[in-house]
């Protein structure tokens, strides 16, 4: 437990509710948890009007969710070739140049539900008339994020953003 | 690979239920993601997040507008003249409203014309498909599908009187979204539970509320343009036994021309207009003939004994009592009705 909380304070996640305690009950060397935020506006105590991501759940459509994935390395070893694919429920949009990782990786997506994953300029779908246009980033279905290595005792988060319909 | 299709085929299935309006309120919205990796050697591992999941929270959300565009135009004392309007329910799930209308106050104005006038005897009448109407009662709920809109009409009537001519009555329809008790729906407030259905105020502010206090109004209204008409009669004649045409005289035989110049000096058409005219005893009611009528008219004269030029009317009166009926006079134009009759 310890150990996992020292690698979730450097990504800051400890100030969103829920991550922590969920976090600690897991006691496998390499783990990955998903979590979704909403943003809000709230009122500081000095009248300031400011932005703030809580925990999904008071969604309704039209509104924007973030999902947080944490891969944790509690590991000895140092893992290779680090994949995470996150299918997009159908109900979400995706946002467009949302999806993002801590350090470096490649992001991939599927207008396929996952079977096939590739950058944005090779994706294409076939419209109602059978003729073949690339795709829309609101039509990407599943994502997918590469991370060459992860040493022991790091950790790495991938996110992305879509909306409720 | 067999986990992500696995995790898709769950995702896939819970997509039934979206609506134009947004994901139906109860829906839960799950998440996963899986990882793979290679550690201490060849073996690639694999293994599955947790499952995130929210469900989605009802947003009450709904629009009110007045169809008509404009105010309608009315006469005065018409009775239960429609105004139409159109409520849509844009929220994610089925929604009671409730109905009210009401006058507006003198001055407030609607589509640029200040109220002066009230009408009387709003009734509310509600359509599910345009064709089959139900007459509103205050206090009943109508039952709304996400996505889908009611037509609505809100008939009035006018106050008699030609001093109203012109004058304007705006009207205000509030439609207000309720719970199954009636009552105005409410936000869910404080802290919200992921697994529960909460409720959420979305609707917007119309010209006679706010946002997001699940009321919409919106306005329309009747303006009342009567036609004024003015009735000249004139008479001249239109040839003698002796003279004929030329130069005629009103002696006995001769044929009087007569000539009703009707004009609309007010603000709309007027149709279905009858004149009756009772002759002189001096006057033979059975040679009444050549009865015309000419609309559209700048004037009508009778100075040369020429009868009017346009359709040909009948008489249907009786002796001495002419009756020339559907005669009709355009707004700011004259109508020239005329007839001639022989002198005893």
């Amino acid at each position: 437990m310890n150990t996992i909380l020292k690698l979730l304070l450097p990504l800051g996640l400890l100030a969103v509710s829920g991550v922590a305690e969920s976090t600690a009950k897991d006691d496998t060397p390499v783990t990955i948890l998903s979590r979704s935020y909403q943003q809000i506006t709230v009122k500081t105590k000095e009248g300031k009007t400011v932005k703030k991501w809580v925990k999904a759940t008071k969604v309704v459509p039209g509104d924007t969710i973030r999902y947080v994935n944490v891969v944790l390395n509690a590991s000895p070893d140092t893992l290779q070739g680090v994949r995470i694919v996150n299918p997009i429920n159908p109900h979400l949009r995706y946002v467009a140049g949302s999806a993002k990782c801590q350090s470096k990786c490649a992001i991939r997506y599927s207008v396929d539900g996952g079977k096939h994953f590739d950058t944005p300029e090779h994706l294409f779908v076939t419209d109602k008339n059978g003729k073949k246009r690339p795709a829309k980033a609101s039509e990407y279905n599943a994502i997918e994020w590469t991370i060459e290595t992860l040493p022991p005792e790091h950790n790495e988060t991938v996110e992305f953003r879509a909306i409720l319909k | 690979m067999k986990t992500l299709m696995r995790l898709t085929a769950i995702l896939l299935l819970s997509a039934a239920g979206a609506y134009a309006a947004g994901t139906a309120a109860g829906t839960e919205i799950q998440n996963s993601a899986s990882l793979s990796y290679t550690a201490g050697g060849s073996t690639t591992e694999t293994l599955n997040s947790n499952t995130d999941t929210f469900v989605v929270d009802r947003k009450v959300d709904f629009q009110l507008t007045n169809d008509d565009g404009d105010q309608i135009s009315v006469l005065a004392g018409a009775q239960d003249q429609n105004t139409t309007w159109t409520l849509t329910n844009q929220g994610n799930a089925d929604q009671n409203f409730t109905l009210e209308s009401s006058n507006l106050a003198d001055g407030t104005t609607a589509y640029g014309d200040a109220d002066n006038l009230d009408t009387g005897d709003q009734t509310i009448y509600y359509s599910t498909d345009g064709n089959t109407w139900t007459q509103y009662n205050a206090g009943d709920k109508i039952e709304i599908a996400a996505d889908a809109n009611i037509s609505i009409r809100v008939a009035s009537d006018i106050p008699p009187g030609q001093s109203n001519n012109g004058k304007v009555a705006n009207i205000e329809l509030k439609a207000t979204a309720v719970d199954k008790d009636g009552n105005t729906e409410q936000a869910t407030s404080g802290s919200d539970n992921k697994n529960d259905v909460d409720t959420v105020l979305a609707d917007g502010a119309g010209p006679g509320d706010g946002q997001h206090d699940a009321i919409y109004t919106a306005w329309g209204g009747y303006i009342v343009e009567t036609p004024v008409l003015d009735l000249t009669k004139l008479s001249c004649v239109h040839d003698d036994p002796v003279n004929n045409t030329t130069n005629p005289k009103r002696i006995p035989g001769a044929h009087i021309l007569y000539m009703f110049d009707i004009n609309n000096t007010g603000s709309s058409d007027a149709s279905g207009i009858t004149l009756s005219d009772t002759l002189s005893s001096n006057l033979d009611g059975g040679t009444v003939s050549d009865v015309k009528i000419d609309t559209d008219q700048s004037s009508c004269s009778c100075s040369d004994g020429a009868d009017a030029s346009g359709l040909t009317a009948n008489n249907t009166g009786s002796g001495q009592n002419v009756k020339i009926e559907n005669i009709s006079v355009s707004q700011g134009k004259h109508t020239c009705v005329s007839f001639t009759v022989e002198i005893k």
